[in-house]
């Protein structure tokens, strides 16, 4: 299982990839390939892989790995209908995006503050990840990558 | 009462100094204490292999207990570090808000953005940097630590010049690209010291598609020819060669699925996700 795992998310991956390269080519079948990569990542890589990771830490800090898993699958969904322009994506985009600050942040710096188990080197990777995700946003948003 | 021999005492030691514990007297006091604990299950009937790997696996990160004592010890320490925490909530929700005002064209959105790219530029991220270097224990790395920080600087200032339309944002960026990219990626890697267990392909691989990726991103908002190629190269790099490498890296040498593959997944699909997204605007 362990194996099938790492080995979901590494194809996963590797066919979002090819998925993007298809799509700035605009070749037939990109937007397949883009669904089929994010998809596989949203429905079978990450709730395996979330839940091997909690019995891993022995079951502990429940609410973390759900508000974790909640937030990265709609992020994921939502990325997906609006890369491949399939209805409905605006109003996914509207939830999915402040999701992580308004889902994950809290329940992550309420374990954070407790003391419990989150060590700083984890914790500094998140706020990172969390403030490239905003800086990216938000030049997206206004439309400096033009 | 049972003594450990002197190599049993080494493989302690070797386990203690793997877990990059150097604070002080601290590594001598983890080695007694461990050989301690594994002399006292040694006479309640365990054989040395096994107690060694129930006392190694009871004491969990070392590492922890050596930030735990410098919390504890070291008042700047102690500061910065709740620095880091307070800055980095405050900014990202300075941003998020800001851009959302802006996005509905509503007052203060620009205000909102420029403080929280201040608030990251002038205390999250130096703070950072001096927590990092505490911990690593690195006091030696003046050079790759300054190169950060203005590496680091030139581009977070470098994007706010570039989201409030300001001159000068392209030199900025560049420079701080630049800086990133070439300088910084090259020490690291060629230190090989944020990690000593990992090997060098997976941290060369990881830092040469960085790299590829940050001049791509730098080609893209100068709009130089090439950024996309650059920037589906860089993501190329992340999941054809890093990725497969780190996991199997993480298979070898942890029992279960780690929450850090799981945080280096998002991580890459995210950065790809914002690749693509600037590639075909």
């Amino acid at each position: 299982m362990k194996k099938f795992i790492y080995f979901s998310g590494v194809i996963s991956l590797i066919i979002f990839l090819c998925g993007d390269i298809m799509k700035i080519n605009h070749w037939p079948g990109a937007n397949l390939t883009v669904s089929g990569g994010l998809g596989s990542f949203a429905v079978l890589f990450l709730p395996l892989a979330v839940h091997a990771a909690w019995r891993t830490n022995g079951k502990r800090h429940l609410p973390l790995y759900l508000a974790g898993l909640t937030s990265i699958f709609i992020n994921v969904v939502a990325a997906m209908f609006k890369i491949c322009h399939y209805p409905g994506a605006s109003i996914l985009l509207l939830t999915a995006i402040p999701l992580p600050f308004m889902l994950f942040l809290p329940v992550f710096l309420y374990y954070h503050v407790k003391g419990d188990a989150i060590p700083l080197k984890s914790f500094l990777g998140v706020m990172f990840l969390l403030l490239y995700m905003v800086v990216f946003s938000a030049l997206l948003a206004v439309g400096t990558g033009q | 009462m049972a003594r450990l021999s002197l190599s049993q005492v080494e493989q302690v030691t070797a386990e203690v100094r793997r877990q990059q514990v150097s604070l002080g007297h601290l590594p001598d006091d983890l080695v007694d204490h461990l050989c301690c604990a594994i002399e006292d299950s040694i006479e309640r009937g365990m054989n040395f292999s096994d107690a060694y790997h129930r006392v190694v696996s009871q004491a969990g990160d070392l590492k922890e207990i050596q930030n735990a004592t410098l919390y504890l010890i070291d008042k700047n320490y102690r500061r910065m570090k709740n620095t880091v925490k307070i800055t980095g909530v405050i900014s990202m929700i300075l941003i998020a808000l800001g851009t959302m005002l802006r996005l509905m064209q509503t007052t203060g959105g620009n205000l909102m953005i420029i403080c929280g790219f201040g608030i990251i530029g002038l205390l999250f991220f130096p703070a950072a940097l001096y927590v990092i270097r505490r911990e690593t224990q690195q006091q030696d790395q003046v050079l790759i630590y300054l190169l950060a920080l203005t590496g680091g600087l030139g581009v977070i200032a470098g994007i706010l010049f570039r989201v409030m339309h300001w001159p000068g944002a392209f030199a900025i960026l560049s420079a701080g690209y630049i800086l990133l990219a070439a300088f910084l990626t090259g020490l690291l890697v060629s230190r090989q010291r944020f990690g000593p267990a990992i090997p060098k392909p997976v941290y060369w691989s990881g830092a040469t598609s960085m790299m590829i990726s940050s001049i791509g991103f730098l080609f893209k908002v100068n709009h130089y020819p090439g950024a996309a190629v650059i920037l589906i190269l860089g993501a190329a790099g992340m999941c054809l060669v890093f990725l497969p490498l780190w996991a199997h890296h993480e298979m070898k040498y942890n029992k279960g699925v780690t929450a850090t593959f799981i945080f280096f997944c998002v991580g890459i699909l995210y950065f790809n996700m914002f690749n693509l997204l600037l590639a075909i605007r």
